[in-house]
């Protein structure tokens, strides 16, 4: 006899329909997966006949054939062990068979008949929001779809409970409402323990409130870490889709639990210097998200970025302009979201205390040179403000500890009205500044006649490109923002210039 | 293979179809040959067709009887049943393979008998 079960793979962040075809004949007693099964399909075999003998069926006699359709894509995951134990025993009349619009079903089964969660639920139920559909998915990741509005979703622990539930009917599910509002985050003061250093400060929060990319330059011991860190703390919690959109990344990534069903705060993520490309852009044969895509919406954090291999910068280029990361594999192309804010971190020399006031700095010129040819032009040339960090003079640390010249309120304020402002300019889809494709930078940048005048003649003295002006008019249309001032005006000019490499690697 | 290796396997299987008989399967056939190997006892179990491997050891030293069917024999086994298939006309019957186990120590001491019934599973 034939079934057939409706269930879902997950392709990158998206699901795709796959049916599960299921055909119980007389013969030598065989089981085989067809339809471009990877490893961890092919192993379902094991996993549904022990559950299925487990959960007091029986497993069929004969030929036992399963077609994953469309056949021609290449499958990957466990999560079609539950719907191929369903379609088994509803062909071999153990239940009846599944009607036109019976429930799109996804688990992955353990041998004692237990349903185990999965990865990329969310990515299927963002897909069945509104939809009539069932979904039976695994208990432990109910918690997942919740933050999807509109989904009928019926958990189930045991193969056994789906195979009762088959045979009485399925009940009227639940429909999820949808992510709620975030929980309170606490409102701390993100520059509490970090003394001084006021100017890399107001040039962090520009690169927050407008998305700028940052490179911090300063001795070891400056601070540039913590500043990073604290830095992505000031922007405001992410909104209702873009949880959604993230969270649908780290469904992908097997990083969402069922105790943390989805991400709230803006993530920070800082890979190590070691970091290969394809755990930087994302990789494996069904391609997963890399850390460009899990910095989604957030910071990527760079430390010591002249460690990293050229080749790994380099691979930075394509996510920071395009704003996305295409992954080709085996098992097919995928294309990750990856707007997120570079923060570099950066020793002005090997030694790294070029420039220091108070130590000499003990590096030869040539290898200086060398250090800082290792970050190539075109890297250089897509990071908005390059940012000098001193160390704190000795003992000042302590004795001036908590002083700070604007109270962090106000400045928390200042960069939530400027990403309102943004929003407001740029729609619902949540572009921040430093995203106005080029094309558009005279309708938004708008220049008086002061700032227009400085601006050309720094262009001409430092003999800027097009792109280099271009980015100076984000970081100003930035600053301007932050002060709630619609017209770009000189004084925001000269700010943005002073972020330019031209004035900080003199 | 000496005679009494011969032998030895020649009585195990004897017993093992008595047995068979003892539990309500009908012996369809004994010792089918084909050209690479031979099925020891096909039966009737119902409406089930049961391919049976019989396996006669001496001692226990080397392990239990069953423990020698491994993925090799497991494979040949299956292709010798398909090949009877063909050769007897029989299409679309449900079958099974079965694994009897016999250990007789000595000539005097009764046998032990183990059956496995479904031993090989699906062919993967």
């Amino acid at each position: 006899m034939l079934a057939k079960v409706s269930s879902c793979a997950v392709v990158g962040i998206d699901a795709l329909a796959v049916e599960v075809e299921v055909d119980v004949a007389s013969g030598l007693p065989s089981f085989d997966i067809v339809g471009l099964p990877g490893a961890s399909v092919r192993e379902a075999r094991d996993r549904v006949r022990s559950a299925i003998k487990n959960s007091g069926f029986d497993f069929p006699m004969g030929r036992v054939t399963v077609n994953l359709a469309p056949a021609h894509v290449p499958k990957a995951g466990t999560l079609f062990d539950l719907p191929i134990a369903m379609g088994i025993l509803a062909a071999s009349g153990q239940l009846p068979l599944p009607a036109r619009d019976s429930p799109v079903m996804v688990g992955e089964l353990s041998l004692d008949g237990s349903v185990r969660a999965v990865w990329g639920v969310l990515c299927i139920a963002a897909a069945m929001g509104g939809s009539p559909r069932l979904l039976v998915l695994p208990r432990g990741n109910r918690a997942e779809v919740e933050a999807v509005a509109g989904v009928r979703a019926v958990p189930v622990a045991t193969l056994r409970e789906a195979a009762e539930l088959a045979k009485q009917g399925w009940p009227r599910a639940e429909i999820t409402a949808g992510v709620g509002d975030p929980p309170a985050q606490s409102r701390d003061d993100p520059w509490k323990d970090v003394w001084g250093q006021e100017t890399a400060k107001r040039a962090l929060e520009i690169s927050i409130a407008g998305g700028h990319h940052a490179l911090l330059i300063g001795p070891p011991g400056a601070g540039k870490t913590l500043l990073a860190r604290q830095a992505a703390r000031l922007a405001p919690p992410l909104s209702r889709d873009e949880v959604v959109e993230v969270s649908r990344i780290y469904s992908v990534a097997g990083l969402l639990s069922e105790d943390e069903p989805f991400l709230y705060q803006r993530p920070f993520r800082s890979p190590h210097h070691t970091v290969t490309i394809p755990a930087l852009l994302g990789g494996g044969a069904a391609p997963r998200p890399g850390e460009v895509s899990l910095a989604h919406r957030g910071v990527l954090f760079l430390d010591e970025l002249g460690e990293f291999d050229r080749a790994v910068i380099d691979a930075l280029r394509e996510p920071l302009e395009e704003g996305v990361v295409t992954v080709s594999r085996v098992f097919g192309r995928c294309v990750f979201p990856a707007r997120f804010t570079l923060i570099g971190a950066l020793n002005p020399c090997p030694c790294g205390y070029l420039g220091d006031p108070e130590r000499p700095c003990s590096c030869r010129p040539a290898e200086v040179h060398r250090y800082r040819r290792r970050l190539s032009g075109p890297i250089l040339d897509r990071i908005d403000l390059f940012i000098r960090v001193q160390r704190p003079a000795a003992g000042e640390a302590r004795l001036r500890g908590g002083q700070r010249s604007a109270p962090v309120r106000d400045r928390a304020a200042a960069i939530a009205r400027a990403r309102r402002l943004q929003r407001e300019r740029f729609g619902r889809e949540g572009r921040l500044n430093g995203e106005i494709p080029f094309d558009e930078i005279h309708v938004y940048c708008v220049l008086d006649r002061e700032g227009e005048r400085l601006l050309r003649r720094a262009a001409a003295g430092w003999n800027l490109s097009p792109r280099s002006v271009h980015r100076v008019m984000r970081v100003a249309r930035t600053i301007a923002d932050l002060e709630g001032d619609e017209r770009i005006r000189a004084q925001h000019v000269a700010e943005a210039l002073s972020y330019r490499q031209e004035s900080q690697l003199a | 293979m000496t005679c009494r290796r011969r032998d030895l396997g020649a009585k195990g299987e004897a017993l093992a179809a008595r047995y068979l008989e003892a539990q309500g399967f009908r012996i369809r056939e004994r010792n089918v040959r084909f050209r690479r190997g031979e099925i020891d006892i096909v039966a009737q179990d119902g409406p089930i067709l049961v391919f049976v491997e019989v396996k006669t050891r001496r001692s226990r030293r080397f392990g239990s009887p069953l423990e020698s069917v491994d993925p090799r024999k497991r494979r040949k086994l299956w292709a010798l049943a398909r090949t009877y298939l063909y050769s007897r006309r029989l299409d679309g019957v449900d079958c099974r393979f079965d694994v009897i186990g016999i250990t007789w120590e000595a000539p005097g001491k009764p046998p032990v008998i183990e059956h496995v019934r479904d031993a090989l599973g699906h062919r993967a």
